[in-house]
């Protein structure tokens, strides 16, 4: 397999990939239930970028220290403000120039979710001929990467007995009887979730921790092993076991957590691999570890166990760096000193426990919700990785792209008349012209190898005599061969009629699953701006009805085709509700561009499935 | 944490810091970065951060900051620097004193004594390091993989302590010399990997991030420090003590009091030292050789 575009360094994709990373997905937690820091007046700020797994617990503690007594430098006050960003996007931004009109301040203190990021950050800027902006660090929590697996799932592998590793997962995922050789045929396939690495913390763990169990090494992973074609035959037949792949892990939980609400949790996934305080939150009954105001965690019924990986794993050890920029002056740097002591007091450590973290600070002990009633083991890991070099870790990253299973995808663009509206009043933009642009680029993402095809959807297509509301423009095709005839059937794109969503994307969704291909993720990638209006709104509800339950039992049936529609919601008139239960019906994710100027960035997160 | 901060600390003071500026008439002392927080006891006192292999660098070169008094550190940079610029320290005051041990993880302290079964700590880490847990011992825990040791980085006041501790297990003895080391550069080339880069302290990682390392070197008032997570400390046969001294520079303008950095020691767990502590723990010139083994195994 050969990527179409020239080969960058997977860095380079690394960073600016993840630019987007927890902004566009509807699992977003919702930031407003969050306490509202207030303003930070004459006081000394600290502004922090945080990743966004931690935005809740940092934003209640930056707010206990800024009404504590130890707020203070110099005589002043300090405030420290919180924002998120993902670890990838800002370390592209921390790289490349952070706009404050944009992106908010710039931080005094970064803490992406592990240090790792840290270290590409000063490889890039190194690079660049930049001085590193990060160096030592206080980890104030750490987490460590395992492989949720629902409890009977794991027992029928032997847990808690037996360990179990990456080398399990390879032998479940080439196993053509799937759980049947665990006596539970009626699970079906194996099936695996895993996060993009160039998005995902999580994601980037698990491929350091599955190069080291192809090698059978826990320290010095190294270019050469990397090249050896068993590390390459074990990345793929693992990543071949893939469901699909996304930008946050928040999706696999969501979706999970969904069906097993359903009652039936063993058919999306069979192990994903996720932090450890993911599998808490989980089974404590919120899945995307905030609670929304007025909601009340309810357990799963079936809950998940963390098997922490025999080969070993690796921590996401949150690093609070104070950064050595131009803009942090030094009362920045002693206030935000100030907190990061502050956060390590045994008091504020005793909080980050309770959110499911281990406390960096080693004062205080290891205790609940870190426990088997949680589904966790305080006295795991048993082995770690160390983590790789630099180099290693880009080499790594660049044969992903290559190793990851290949997609089959359908993209789905509403051409309505709505799409015709402007949405940047500065350029004069229309909402398709943004569209275009986003999926043209887009397409340069894919591998030489993936397949995609081009639908377009509104009433009134074709001839007058036999109008359509359904045309496929560009049928299925290895990208590498079509890629040039998609970006310019995209271009010449039009908006029309009205906005048949249903019926298209059932017709798109059929045709997906007419041509399924088990060796691929098979999805339909749906654009739309608006809701139903196919001229005949009587039959809406059953449209709707009658696709949500083609979706739904495909989703959860047993035969696995599993086609997933990923519905983008485009701009603000667009049916985000009705898309979202589209979403949750073939176990995907929604992706929100409600702003039209976002669609860029929406689109590669949605690419990240792939 | 603490230490993590501390470093931090060092970034920031290093920052602000103007190596020829000469304090308002107060003493002016320079601290081991890995005792800064101990140090941080003193007021009236201007105080400056540096590792401690950067402090006996500077000093050796002519480099250190002409207006420094004193230096707190460990006997074991004493004995470098003495070895490699007599006459350049003054008078030493010993402040307190706790022995290098080996710190295990937690979970397995037990383990480690089976698998010593009374042989020196260090002599049977060192042998074992790198071997897969599944063929050491009775095998029963071949879910640790790797016996991997840190020791804490030989760069910092205590580390070298630790690097002094871990070769006088090697031999048995603290009187081997510098032509010895053919023997011990093997071993302590395996035994170093996993801390190659530097860790300034492996018993917090022990505490912090388990399943990094099997057992650790470090100070046993460092090592008590962890006790809620679980870490252990098991004692070498050959002893050897981390030891902290104030030690005055040659032109400086004597000792000032620092009685409350020994109080905060002794209140961490370390013990008060007398006069007898300030006795060299290796050969002359084998300190200075050990560190510079060190650099040379793990480049």
């Amino acid at each position: 397999m050969t990527r179409s575009r020239p080969l960058r360094s997977a860095l380079v994709a690394l960073v600016s990939l993840a630019l987007v990373a927890a902004a566009c997905t509807g699992d977003e937690p919702d930031k407003n239930a969050l306490p509202d820091l207030g303003d930070p007046g004459d006081c000394t700020v600290a502004d922090l970028s945080v990743s966004p797994e931690k935005l809740d617990l940092l934003t209640r503690l930056a707010k206990d220290f800024n009404e504590s007594d130890g707020a203070r430098v110099g005589g002043k006050c300090v405030f420290a403000r919180v924002q998120s960003k993902s670890s990838g996007g800002a370390a592209q931004l921390l790289a490349t120039g952070w706009d404050e009109g944009t992106e908010g301040p710039r931080p005094v203190i970064w803490s992406p979710a592990a240090s790792t990021w840290g270290a590409v950050l000063n490889q890039r800027l190194e690079g660049q001929g930049d001085a590193p902006l990060t160096g030592e660090f206080v980890s104030f929590q750490l987490t460590p990467l395992v492989i949720a697996m629902p409890r009977p799932m794991a027992e029928a592998l032997g847990w808690p007995d037996e360990a179990l590793g990456f080398a399990d997962i390879l032998a479940l995922s080439q196993d053509p009887t799937g759980w049947a050789a665990q006596g539970h045929p009626e699970w079906g396939e194996f099936r695996l979730g895993k996060t993009n690495p160039n998005f995902s913390t999580s994601g980037l763990s698990a491929l350091i921790a599955q190069a080291y169990a192809a090698n059978g090494k826990t320290t010095g992973l190294s270019v050469e092993d990397l090249a050896k074609p068993t590390t390459d035959d074990f990345a793929r037949q693992i990543e071949s076991a893939v469901v699909h792949y996304g930008d946050t892990t928040l999706t696999f939980l969501n979706n999970w957590f969904r069906a097993d609400q359903r009652g039936n949790p063993y058919g999306y996934v069979s192990a994903v691999a996720v932090e450890e305080k993911s599998v808490i939150d989980y089974n404590s009954g919120n899945p995307d570890g905030v609670l929304q105001e007025g909601e009340e965690p309810r357990p799963p019924r079936v809950p998940l166990v963390a098997i922490y990986p025999e080969e070993g794993t690796v921590y996401s050890d949150n690093p609070l760096y104070v950064l050595d920029a131009e803009w942090v002056d030094d009362d920045e740097a002693a206030g935000a000193q100030k907190f990061i002591d502050f956060v390590g007091e045994p008091e504020n450590q005793a909080k980050v426990l309770r959110f499911g973290f281990r406390p960096g600070n080693p004062d205080v002990a290891i205790g609940a919700p870190i426990d088997a009633s949680n589904g966790v083991d305080p006295d795991q890991p048993q082995t770690l990785l160390e983590v790789p070099e630099p180099g290693v870790l880009t080499q790594l990253l660049d044969d992903w792209q290559d190793q990851r299973k290949p997609a089959r995808v359908l993209l789905l663009v509403d051409v309505s008349g709505s799409m015709g509206e402007v949405a940047d009043p500065e350029t004069g933009s229309t909402k398709l012209d943004l569209a275009k642009q986003a999926t043209v680029a887009a397409l340069d993402d894919f591998n030489d190898d993936d397949e995609v095809g081009l639908s377009v959807f509104t009433t009134d297509l074709g001839d007058e005599g036999d109008p359509q509301e359904y045309l496929e423009l560009i049928p299925m095709g290895r990208i590498g061969d079509v890629r040039e005839q998609l970006k310019a059937k995209i271009r010449d794109l039009v908006p029309l009629n009205g906005t048949p969503l249903y019926s298209a994307t059932e017709t798109a969704y059929e045709k997906q699953l007419e041509g399924y291909d088990p060796t691929r993720i098979n999805a339909v990638v749906l654009l739309s701006d608006g809701v139903n209006d196919d001229g005949e709104p009587d039959d809406d509800r059953e449209q709707l009805q009658s696709l949500l339950d083609s979706l739904s039992a495909d989703a959860e049936g047993q035969r696995g085709q599993s086609v997933r529609v990923f519905p983008i919601s485009y701009g603000d008139a667009a049916d985000l509700a009705t898309l979202r239960r589209i979403a949750e019906a073939s176990q995907a994710a929604l992706y929100d561009s409600s702003d039209p100027r976002s669609i860029t960035k929406v689109f590669i997160a949605v690419v990240s499935n792939f | 944490m603490v230490v993590a901060a501390v470093v931090i600390r060092q970034a920031l003071d290093d920052d602000s810091n103007d190596p020829g500026r000469r304090g308002d008439g107060a003493a002016v002392l320079v601290c081991a970065a890995d005792l800064r927080d101990l140090c941080n006891a003193l007021s009236g006192i201007e105080v400056r951060s540096q590792t401690a292999a950067d402090t006996a660098s500077a000093i050796d070169d002519g480099t250190l900051a002409e207006d420094i008094d004193g230096w707190i550190t460990t006997t074991a940079w004493v004995e470098v620097v003495d070895s490699r610029s007599p006459d350049v320290l003054a008078d030493a005051e010993a402040l307190a004193t706790s022995p290098a041990v080996v710190a295990t993880a937690p979970g397995r302290f037990e383990a480690i004594n089976d698998l010593c079964d009374g042989n020196d700590v260090w002599v049977c880490l060192g042998g074992a390091a790198g071997a897969d847990w599944a063929d050491l011992g009775d095998g029963s825990h071949p879910e640790w993989r790797e016996l991997k040791v840190g020791l804490t980085a030989p760069d910092s006041a205590m580390g070298l302590s630790v690097l002094a501790s871990a070769s006088a297990g090697f031999f048995g003895s603290t009187t081997f010399a510098t032509n010895d080391f053919s023997e011990l550069e093997g071993w302590l080339s395996t035994l170093a990997v996993p801390s190659a880069a530097g860790d300034p302290d492996p018993a917090r990682t022990l505490a912090t991030r388990q399943g990094a390392y099997s057992a650790a070197g470090a100070v046993a008032a460092v090592a008590g420090r962890f006790d809620a997570r679980g870490v252990q400390a098991i004692e070498p046969q050959t002893a050897v003590a981390a030891t902290v001294v104030l030690v005055g520079l040659d032109g400086g303008d004597g000792l000032p009091e620092v009685d409350p950095v020994r109080d905060a020691l002794v209140d961490d767990g370390w013990s008060r030292a007398s006069e007898d502590d300030l006795a060299p723990t290796l050969k002359p010139g084998v300190m200075a050789a050990l560190h510079t083994l060190w650099r040379a195994v793990t480049s």
